[in-house]
């Protein structure tokens, strides 16, 4: 049923208004229209009195009728129509405001029914004298490719932009790039493209669309260098685009076009400056001259960190391409580490990134000031900042050898300061530092038991305890110490839990005469009290372990473990040098590369992991994740900083032991040792100390032996990421003889499968060890 | 590719007040940006955090670009949100800095930039973004010729609408026409005149004992170019060496600088920036920038409260600092100071009559804002020649552990003067005139971020 309009409302009265026939009051209305659209009004039944206001000699008028169609000619296509004429006789108009005006909103609109009209104009404008009417024809050209790609080959657009990179007017020519930028990118999406060669030739005269469309050809290439130096700021950005996914024919071109770009560094936009830094980057990786590349990286620092005296959000976006960059090349800003000092105001995530950055520069030379620095930084009142200043500590002590008693000495005196949260960062970064530096800083052990009563958050008690278990030896009073954790062992959350056992069990091999009373205890306690199945797995491989072969045990639990060591990167290499191609875009802020949130949405993101896959290193963050979506929840307390190095470190702790119960080992186990050039494996620990003892286990064990017992599935909480985690714990019911024809091998192929499908995410699940 | 989606600006209260240029979108595209800034906005503030520059809005649909989603630029002026979503794989800065010109130019024509203001020119604004922006891309950015197609709101045109007189503001027929993008032709004015403010600011961090941990001088030459014809310009420096990173306006003849050191230009008309530089340290070798204050401060803190003390004194032998001020943020819970400012005024030089001059205190004034928990010290002026004025007190908190700042932040501005010693030679005018213009070099030397740690 149609209804009328109703007779009154501020619709009804802008209708009258609109109609009306004085030339102010019409214009008073068209404005009002605009205001109530602003505010989100719906105005689309104005339409037919709106475009009756078409024809004007007011310009302003004019510009507000047009802006009023552009918003609602998608909802009312057949009525764009009645426009048409005013359109095209516009496109003719004697000003060149009101042509460019009338093409601009034609081919916004968006409709079929005007696309036919606008072809002709559009080809005129193109030519027209003026430049303000050529730059925005030429944009026009890439609305219409988007809509009707036939189109444009037909009448040739293409071609005539490709002219226009040469046009005398640099705002021509930018806006040309753009255009053709932007047409380059529309025909990668168009969906039945054939397959084009990819010569470099100009495309065939053919009516399908063809994603060469925008070749840059070295006379092209020509002219974009020319044009860089001369077009706006806008029109560079575009260039530099451009320039970016040009891939140059020899090491020549690079060259050249590296000293080309370079000089814009030199411009105030930064934007400007971060794209001509992605250029730089690409082709540099043609160039071998030594002295260009040389001095390719000494100008390249500065205009980096000029951008850190900009407003917050430049610094941020600058902070996280600097970030990146450094990683690809740590030399560049060698020298300029006083740059990245914090100041208390700046705002956090600045802050966050600025000390990222710090310790990626941090070298012999200026690790003094460095620390000096975080020392200040500790004592501010963020305590997520103080934290991050206290773990930059542990990660220069790790980073830098020689450093690495300043750095103790720095975190003793934070210990002294007493505040509780920065005492608890401390221990965990000390545990740190014991792994990487083991036996060196043994002296202050006491100091740390002292300020035991004042940890509270598990990471921290964790971290403690496996301090006292690593060097139970030398603690005289480590059964008490850790007698007191065994007493609150229910309350303890499971990672505490699940160090107070292994530290105790420490304690019995290097003490058994002291300690048979406390290990009885903490084996009862998390076998029968304990809920959570992982304590009480690894509680019962333990038991196991101690009861039939004590001297297994002690080559198992006491293992030599290899140290650890700060990774120079925090993206794996292959994804680093998809990011750097992006510098400057969004994916180098969110340091993911733009497939993974670029184009197909979660689809991306599967295509983010079997990129990662690639490189050995570091690709179990993205497993760890959908681990930890499949319902777990542990945490990997030994992980040496999850910041840092991304690795399953949650899923690691509730992955690595999952025994199940009733006394009898019986689980398909697997061991997939890593392969050794993980520097991060922290898995390591209990193959190695297998291997040691069993030199006969150690060629199987790299490759995913399979053995084990296939278990009570009733059992297990979660057969899926457990069953499959059991690296290399064959060997716990018998001797690690029994490595790899354990006991009853039931079902290898299944679990061999398995274990080569989660194989990576395993790598550091036995950390806790 | 470099394209942004378009222009959002809300209120204080997170409500839109324009919304521009999303034709290639759904409808609920900007509200889901504006949904998604405000309720993380509101996070952030409940949570006491500062957001991110630049925030994910999930926007399901694949609008226009090619994303799954958006990345949402916004920075904050004046109490009003401007946000910036980008649809595409483009870089965050682009945005930023379409956001900074594009500020720079409502400045320029509104003033202020106020709620009021906005929604009264509202028509005005649009029509500068569809100029500014045609889907995405940057089109005019240059106020000089914006000014020509869209005119300013000017008391005049007020008046004529009123009047109903309208039709009569018929702008240049022929824009675009100069050849030289940055400057219209047939610029005319009767008195010929050039200005150029050096401005130097610089930024430093000071520890515990006065040492400067780092520090660097920013400097820019503004130009305020009110020549006829098409001037073509070779600026001179005596010392171009203390002139490091510069970013150059694009007028700048990059060449000629590479080669000689000169700044050779056909200027825009009116004001623009002609120059941004770093300063070289001016003293070679290892010694950083100086900074012309010298600080002395301690502070104690105690339960409950604090004890604080803050000497003085200017390294300066030429010029007065001015404008002193310092600003401590004493912490949460922070209830109130007494303090006392000690000081006593010699004039430098001959100006001795300044010294008795309206309202001046020996040692300055201090107040204490108890809502932002701020105490500022302000210094009208301070010579080299005075005796150092002093601010001691104490603070009583409610915490009874007080967690003051660990630094404090001082500015100051210094009149000509310049940090880094940056002389101007000699102008030369070249090209199609006729005339000498006047010529005038103005140095302003100030503090940048300065933060000084007890």
């Amino acid at each position: 049923m149609a209804m009328a309009p109703p007779r009154k409302g501020e619709n009804y009265e802008l209708r009258q208004q609109l109609n009306s026939e004085y030339r102010d009051k019409r214009a008073d209305a068209i404005k009002r229209v605009i205001a109530n659209h602003t505010i989100g009004k719906d105005c689309s039944g104005l339409f037919p009195d709106v475009v009756k206001n078409m024809q004007t000699d007011d310009l302003e008028q004019k510009k507000l009728v047009y802006l009023y169609l552009m918003n609602y000619a998608k909802t009312q296509p057949e009525l764009v129509i009645l426009a048409v004429n005013t359109f095209v006789k516009d496109t003719a108009d004697p000003n060149p405001l009101v042509r460019a005006l009338a093409i601009r909103t034609m081919s916004i609109l968006r409709a079929e029914k005007i696309l036919d009209y606008l072809a002709s104009p559009l080809s005129r404008c193109l030519k027209d004298d003026n430049p303000y009417v050529r730059k925005t024809a030429a944009l026009c050209v890439a609305k219409v490719f988007d809509l009707k790609p036939e189109l444009c080959v037909e009448y040739g657009f293409v071609e005539t932009l490709r002219d226009l990179i040469g046009d005398g007017n640099p705002m021509v020519v930018a806006n040309a790039v753009a255009a053709l930028a932007d047409i380059y990118e529309a025909s990668l999406n168009l969906p039945d493209t054939p397959p084009t060669s990819p010569g470099r030739s100009s495309p065939p005269p053919s009516s399908k669309p063809n994603p060469e469309l925008f070749i840059i050809d070295p006379p092209t290439l020509t002219k974009l260098l020319v044009a860089l130096n001369e077009c706006s700021e806008w029109g560079r950005i575009a260039i530099l685009n451009t320039l970016a996914r040009y891939k140059a024919l020899d090491e020549k071109e690079s060259e050249h076009i590296c000293e080309r770009v370079m000089p814009q560094f030199q411009h105030v936009n930064a934007a400007v400056v971060l794209g001509a830094v992605k250029v730089i980057m690409i082709h540099m990786k043609a160039v071998t001259r030594e002295d260009l590349i040389k001095s390719l990286t000494r100008k390249m620092a500065p205009p980096l960190v000029t951008l850190i005296s900009s407003p917050p959000e430049v610094q941020w976006v600058a902070l996280r391409n600097i970030n990146l960059l450094l990683q690809k090349r740590p030399d560049i800003l060698a020298n300029e580490m006083r740059v990245f000092f914090c100041k208390y105001n700046d705002p956090p995530y600045v802050k966050v990134e600025k000390l990222d950055i710090m310790v990626r520069l941090a070298s012999e030379k200026n690790v003094d000031t460095l620390l000096g620095e975080l020392k200040e930084y500790a004592s501010e009142v963020d305590v997520d900042f103080v934290r991050k200043a206290v773990r930059a500590v542990g990660q220069v002590a790790i980073k830098i050898d020689e450093a690495a008693e300043r750095c103790v000495g720095v975190l003793m005196e934070l210990i002294e300061t007493r505040v509780s949260y920065v005492v608890q960062e401390a221990v965990i970064v000390i545990k740190d530092i014991f792994r990487k530096y083991p036996h060196s800083y043994e002296g202050i052990i006491p100091t740390l038991c002292a300020n035991l009563e004042e940890l509270d958050e598990p990471e921290a008690k964790a971290s403690l305890i496996w301090i006292i278990g690593e060097y139970a030896e030398k603690i005289e009073n480590a059964d008490e110490l850790l007698g007191t954790f065994l007493e609150s062992f229910k309350e303890e959350s499971y990672p505490v839990q699940l160090q107070t056992l292994t530290a105790i069990v420490k304690l019995f091999l290097k003490k058994p005469d002291e300690s048979q009373t406390i290990v009885q205890k903490v084996l009862q306690a998390a076998t029968k009290d304990c809920d959570s199945a992982d304590v009480r797995d690894r509680a019962y491989i333990y038991w196991r372990l101690l009861s039939s072969d004590p001297a297994a045990a002690k080559s198992v639990v006491l293992a030599v473990r290899p140290p650890i060591s700060l990774p120079q990167t925090t993206v794996a290499p292959a994804i680093l040098e998809e990011l750097l191609a992006e510098v400057s875009s969004l994916a180098s802020v969110y340091h993911k590369p733009a497939a993974t949130f670029i184009g197909k949405g979660r689809l991306g993101a599967e295509e983010m992991q079997r990129r990662a896959l690639e490189p050995e290193e570091e690709n179990a963050r993205e497993k760890a994740l959908q681990t930890v979506v499949a319902g777990q929840q542990a945490e990997n307390l030994l992980d040496f900083d999850a910041d840092d190095e991304p690795q399953p470190s949650s899923a690691g702790g509730s992955q690595s032991l999952s025994m199940l119960g009733n006394g009898g080992i019986s689980s398909s186990t697997i061991s997939n040792v890593a392969k050794s050039t993980n520097p991060l494996d922290e898995l390591m620990d209990l193959f190695s100390t297998a291997s040691m003892t069993t030199p006969a286990a150690q060629p199987v064990a790299p490759k995913s032996t399979v053995s084990g017992i296939q278990g009570l599935q009733d059992d297990r909480q979660d057969t899926n990421t457990t069953h499959d985690a059991f690296a290399g714990l064959t060997g716990l019911g018998s001797p690690p003889q029994g490595l790899g024809n354990g006991n009853g091998v039931t079902s290898p192929a299944q679990s061999q499968g398995q274990a080569q499908q989660r194989g990576g995410a395993q790598d550091d699940l036995l950390g806790l060890f | 590719m470099a394209r942004i989606d378009g222009i959002i600006i809300l209120d204080p209260n997170g409500k839109p007040l324009i919304s521009s240029h999303f034709p290639l979108h759904p409808p609920s595209y900007p509200s889901l940006h504006i949904d998604t800034f405000n309720s993380a906005r509101k996070k952030a503030i409940a949570d006491d955090e500062e957001l991110d520059p630049v925030i994910w809005v999930n926007t399901l649909s694949r609008g226009g670009g090619s994303m799954s989603g958006a990345g949402l630029c916004h920075v904050e002026r004046e109490g009003l949100y401007f946000l910036v979503p980008v649809g595409q794989e483009v870089n965050p800065l682009f945005a930023f800095s379409f956001l900074d010109a594009f500020l720079d130019t409502l400045k320029d024509y509104l003033g202020e930039m106020t709620e009021i203001n906005i929604k009264d020119n509202f028509d005005i604004i649009y029509m500068l973004i569809e100029e500014m922006l045609d889907e995405g891309h940057p089109m005019t950015m240059e106020t000089n010729m914006l000014k020509e197609i869209v005119l300013p709101p000017t008391l005049m045109r007020k008046l004529l609408n009123v009047a109903g007189v309208s039709g009569l503001q018929a702008p240049a027929t022929q824009p675009f026409t100069a050849p030289i993008p940055w400057r219209r032709p047939g610029v005319r004015h009767s008195s010929n005149e050039i200005y150029f403010d050096i401005e130097e600011s610089i930024d430093a961090l000071i520890d515990k004992r006065g040492n400067i941990l780092s520090s660097s001088v920013w400097g820019r030459i503004n130009c305020n170019s009110r020549l006829s014809g098409n001037p073509d310009l070779l600026l001179n420096f005596s010392n171009p060496k203390v002139l490091d990173e510069c970013a150059f306006h694009p007028c700048i003849r990059y060449n000629k600088w590479e080669k000689n050191r000169i700044l050779s230009f056909i200027p825009p008309d009116g004001k623009f920036r002609l120059l941004e530089y770093q300063a070289v340290p001016t003293t070679t070798g290892t010694v950083k920038n100086q900074l012309p204050l010298g600080v002395k401060a301690n502070m104690v803190i105690e339960p409950n409260g604090g004890r604080f003390s803050i000497t003085l004194s200017s390294r300066l032998n030429s010029r007065p600092l001015e404008d002193i001020v310092i600003s401590i943020y004493l912490g949460k819970g922070a209830t109130s100071v007494c303090a006392t400012a000690q000081g006593e005024r010699k004039p430098l030089g001959s100006r001795s009559e300044e010294g008795a001059a309206e309202g001046f205190v020996a040692g300055g004034n201090w107040e204490f804002d108890p809502h932002t928990q701020i105490l500022k010290w302000k210094l009208s002026s301070l010579v080299s020649t005075e005796r150092s004025p002093t601010l001691t007190g104490s603070f009583v908190s409610s915490e009874s552990q007080p967690t003051p700042s660990p630094s404090f932040e001082i500015s100051f501005n210094i009149q000509h003067h310049s940090f880094s010693n940056l002389r101007v030679d000699q102008l030369k005018v070249q090209g199609d005139v006729m005339y000498k213009p006047f010529k005038g070099v103005r140095q302003l030397a100030r503090s940048g971020k300065v933060e000084v740690r007890w």
